[in-house]
């Protein structure tokens, strides 16, 4: 008999809590069902918690952010030791708190909403105040062209000295810094300068000459450039920014984050996500081994059980949670696969060999997303190429307009590709798969190359995330083994964008040198929240307008 | 419970600590909240309790230890605030006797089986008849009430209750057996 049936006078009581219709009778009832029963408790805990976890929302509507405060508070007041000299006192306080937002009828308490508003002013007012201040000192430059720039915002040009503000050039401006740079401006560009050593470039193209060792900071609507004391030259013309460094400056990208990173370095039993909140569950057919990078990575045994369950990623439809995109994709893996390749073909059934490396499902499965080793037939979801058969890499996803597409790579060894034999010579390979909305790209990367790719119109969406699990290793939806990976996997990534093919060829290069993608310190559990990339010395370096990271480099003199 | 055991990690910075709790309750939240909707049975005092019981646990949690489990460690904290917070309401009436309480309270600390449920209810969700998958997408997704939905459905508020009651049947009884089915 089944625990529904068993419990059934139990279940109507739960079914009114869950209508909220229980009245004090019913709960009287339950009282008397429960006590002394471990069965019936586990029955009634058991029927409540499925109720709670059907929901895509629960509790009141609340969420945890981590605000962190850096506040600087100037306080004027007569000073009881010196009354010539009135005292400044500026103390800097470092908060660090969890904030409710919560719309339930307490509220949010109002007193954070004054102290928030408080120390924005304040802020503010330190600003102000700092800009108030860098006016009265001898500007930021010296102008060399007259009548080239304007003024468009806060700013002042007098004796040939800039200040701080924002202008645009009308001609070409030649201008020095303070520090002794020169700084050159194209006709139309638009800049904020912030001091002598911080510009804003709005648009336009700038380039620093007779560098003087000093750190310049660029600030781009995509990337922060440091010039580290060498010169440049920005270029944001073209829809792809263009930047020259002769020598040691290094970009900070607005955008380079994975939305999910497992580098399967975490101690704890579950499969610690350093980038989100994705945190996998292990199944019994993994086990850990030596990392291809880093300490640890995992063995996957080709069973039904080896798989790692990171999740739905917070989605309950289509196009929600933390595996849902909008710009493109990105997965991300190192493997060493012991894929055999096989067919198995049985009387009324051909059963191609495919192990996953990551696949996020949908319980209709038409809007699943996968990487994995596949052993291929003709298939009206093969796109383009619908005849390839034999072994090879797979990239599945859901396209606007064209449905679920799976675009293949083979393993023949032909044209520059990998053969099967080649990705199974026992040592670690970088798989990456990417789709970039922008572009309609969709590609396969193997070692840093791309491999395959596929056209598709500009601008064609995605669509991914929903309430199906995401598995590494397996197919979520699958109990048996038919899709089990079979081999080693290390350091999967999962982005919410497509890397630039620079950056895949950087990453593997990193791996190949047993660092991580990012190539930074791991030790405290998470990815941090900036990183520098170095730019290629003397060369024309081209960067993604939509992430600030760097997509291809050329010879400068191309 | 879920064997949530994951580590504070460094949490020497204040923005490490954050990070840690955050982390931490974000993957626990909905288990806490069904630990308090079991005892008190009523939405409204739940996410008030919720409410209260999340600001106490970022308070208190530099008391949890590393390398241990944090449901459970959050679980003491919670039960404490509903014996508070019936203490406080002394006139509830819905509300299970003390003794029940804490025989319900032992056994939930017992419980291990959450994760694998919630992952049994996944697949279960995709075997529903597509007339109860558009009424789960309704009733739990969309958030819509009986009322709304009968109206949508052109059926009568109590066929739409019996039907979720259905619904909610259908996928514990398959939940329970694709739990024996992994022990098998």
């Amino acid at each position: 008999m089944n625990r529904s049936d068993k419990f059934e006078k139990i279940r109507n009581i739960a079914d009114a809590i869950c209508a909220k219709e229980v009245n004090p009778e019913q709960i009287n009832n339950l009282d008397n069902l429960l006590r002394g029963d471990p069965d019936a408790q586990q029955f009634y805990y058991d029927y409540i918690e499925m109720h709670i976890h059907m929901k895509a929302e629960v509790g009141p509507s609340m969420e945890v952010v981590r605000r962190r405060l850096q506040v600087d508070e100037v306080i004027f007041r007569p000073s009881t030791h010196n009354t010539e000299n009135p005292q400044i006192a500026t103390p800097t306080t470092t908060l660090n708190q969890i904030t409710h937002h919560s719309a339930s009828r307490r509220g949010v308490p109002i007193k954070w909403l004054i102290i928030s508003i408080l120390l924005t002013a304040a802020i503010a007012a330190v600003f102000a105040l700092g800009f108030l201040h860098n006016e009265k000192q001898a500007g930021v430059a010296e102008l060399f062209t007259e009548d080239a720039l304007r003024i468009e915002g806060q700013g002042k040009i007098e004796s040939n000295r800039i200040y701080p503000g924002i202008y645009s050039a009308i001609k070409p401006v030649t201008m020095m810094l303070t520090s002794g740079e020169e700084l050159t401006l194209a006709k139309n560009t638009f800049i904020k300068l912030y001091n002598s050593a911080e510009i804003e470039i709005i648009r336009g193209h700038l380039s620093v000459k007779q560098a003087t060792g000093k750190n310049l900071i660029f600030n781009t609507p995509s990337f922060t450039l440091h010039s580290g004391g060498e010169e440049i030259s920005i270029d944001l013309t073209k829809q792809q920014a263009k930047v020259i460094s002769s020598g040691t400056a290094h970009i900070q990208p607005k955008r380079w984050r994975p939305n999910h990173y497992w580098p399967f370095e975490s101690d704890s039993d579950r499969v610690a996500d350093y980038a989100g909140n994705a945190f996998g569950i292990l199944s019994t057919g993994v086990t850990k081994v030596n990392g291809l990078v880093g300490n640890n990575a995992f063995l996957f045994n080709n069973s039904a059980n080896a798989r790692i369950n990171v999740g739905s990623g917070g989605g309950t439809v289509p196009a929600t949670g933390s595996f849902s995109v909008i710009d493109g994709v990105t997965i991300e893996a190192l493997i060493v696969p012991h894929f055999k390749g096989q067919e198995s073909v049985t009387v009324d059934n051909y059963v191609p060999e495919q192990d996953q490396i990551f696949r996020k499902d949908q319980t209709d499965k038409h809007h699943r997303m996968l990487l994995s080793l596949k052993n291929a037939r003709p298939n009206s979801h093969i796109w383009p190429n619908n005849k390839i058969k034999g072994n090879t890499i797979a990239f599945g996803m859901y396209l606007i307009g064209h449905g679920y597409h799976t675009l293949l790579l083979p393993l023949d060894g032909k044209q520059g590709r990998p053969s099967l034999k080649q990705l199974k010579d026992g040592k670690a390979h970088h798989v990456v798969a990417s789709y970039d909305v922008s572009t309609g790209l969709k590609a396969i990367f193997v070692d840093g190359k791309m491999q395959a790719s596929y056209q598709y119109p500009k601008g064609t969406k995605m669509i991914s995330g929903g309430s199906g699990m995401a598995n590494i290793g397996n197919s979520p939806n699958r109990k048996d083994d038919r899709e089990a990976y079979a081999g080693i996997i290390d350091e999967v990534a999962f982005y919410d964008f497509a890397l630039p093919p620079y950056m895949i060829k950087q990453h593997y290069e990193a791996a190949m040198k047993g660092k991580n993608y990012f190539n930074v310190n791991l030790a405290d559990g998470s990815l941090p929240l900036n990183i520098n990339i170095p730019i290629p010395e003397n060369e024309v370096v081209y960067i993604d307008s939509q992430t600030g990271l760097i997509n291809r480099t050329e010879p400068i003199a191309q | 419970m879920t064997t949530n055991a994951i580590t504070k990690k460094n949490t020497t910075t204040p923005a490490a600590l954050s990070d840690a709790f955050i982390a931490l309750f974000e993957a626990d939240r909905k288990r806490i909240y069904t630990y308090i909707y079991a005892f008190v049975m009523d939405t409204d005092e739940a996410d008030e309790i919720f409410q209260e019981t999340s600001v106490v646990l970022w308070r208190d949690f530099e008391k949890f230890e590393e390398n241990t489990n944090f449901s459970k460690w959050a679980n003491g904290i919670v039960f404490n605030r509903i014996l508070s917070y019936r203490r406080k309401i002394k006139k509830h009436a819905l509300c299970l006797s003390d003794d029940v309480t804490l025989e319900l309270a032992a056994k939930v600390s017992q419980t291990d089986s959450t994760d694998s449920r919630i992952e049994a209810l996944q697949i279960c969700k995709g075997e529903l008849t597509p007339t109860l998958q558009q009424l789960y997408t309704e009733f739990y997704i969309n958030n819509a009430t009986a009322t709304e939905v009968a109206k949508m459905t052109e059926r009568s508020v109590f066929a739409i209750r019996k039907s979720v009651q259905k619904l909610r049947k259908k996928l514990f009884d398959c939940i329970d057996r694709k739990q024996r089915e992994m022990q098998l």
